[in-house]
């Protein structure tokens, strides 16, 4: 089971309309998460969040503000607790969505992916500090809340980290 | 510096969107054959997407190539070249 550095992050819902977008100032709701995907870089500058918590409306919202296919289902269900298990928990949503008729998204491009191919596709290397997005449903989590962490380097010997912030609300 | 078809080792297709998904959720096309099936599907009314995955690759998504009828296709081309005759 990873052990993460986290940060949770608070909307409303309401805020968006059907397309996730904000009523206020028509920004998408995937901007909104770029916009946190700043903010936890801010928060812990050598970090990069790598993964996405949120319960399944606000996948929905995420889908919908990312203009995705309708067959498209955003984000992996946690078979295995309440934080990631990059070894079983894709192992088990990839043979659900083997034979699904509905696309599991794993994840989406980070805000930080800048280097692409000529063909639109990120160029990865081992040596990246960036990777995407994996998306991960949490459905005890609230409306109106998702969380972004990245594993902690080398756990063995660390306790999971939860930073207990103030829960902070966006504006 | 490790290209996009290295990456595909780990079965993952990166969407014009953005969104990361499984491999075997599309199919892998040459371009003369990404072209005939553009055609059927407009001619069958069937939605079907194509993204350039390289200058001669291209992939859809299964779900919806599966669903074009490529039978009648040498029906079609019959039926076009006798209406050309007359």
């Amino acid at each position: 089971m990873e052990k993460e550095l986290s940060e949770r992050y608070h909307f409303n819902p309401a805020d968006f309309d059907e397309n996730g977008c904000r009523l206020t100032d028509g920004k998408t709701f995937r901007d909104v998460v770029k916009d946190l995907e700043h903010s936890f870089h801010k928060a812990h500058t050598t970090e990069y969040a790598l993964n996405m918590y949120a319960n399944a409306q606000t996948m929905r919202l995420l889908a919908l503000s990312n203009n995705a296919e309708p067959f498209m289902i955003y984000g992996m269900d946690l078979h295995l607790g309440h934080v990631f298990d990059p070894e079983g928990d894709p192992y088990i949503n990839k043979s659900i969505d083997e034979y699904s008729e509905n696309v599991l998204v794993y994840g989406i491009d980070s805000v930080y992916m800048t280097d692409f191919d000529e063909y639109g596709n990120p160029i990865l290397t081992e040596d990246s500090e960036v990777f995407p997005l994996t998306l991960l449903v949490d459905n005890t989590m609230r409306d109106g809340e998702l969380r972004l962490s990245t594993p902690t380097i080398d756990g063995d010997e660390s306790e999971p980290v939860t930073n207990d912030v103030p829960q902070k609300e966006y504006v | 510096m490790e290209t996009k078809q290295e990456n595909s080792e780990w079965g993952l297709v990166h969407t014009p969107n953005g969104e990361w998904i499984y491999d075997f959720n599309v199919v892998y096309v040459p371009k003369v054959m990404a072209g005939l099936a553009k055609v059927l599907a407009k001619k069958q009314n069937r939605k079907l997407t194509v993204h350039k995955e390289s200058d001669d690759l291209f992939w859809c998504y299964k779900h919806e190539f599966e669903a074009i009828d490529f039978d009648n296709f040498g029906a079609l081309a019959t039926k076009r070249n006798n209406e050309q005759k007359k």
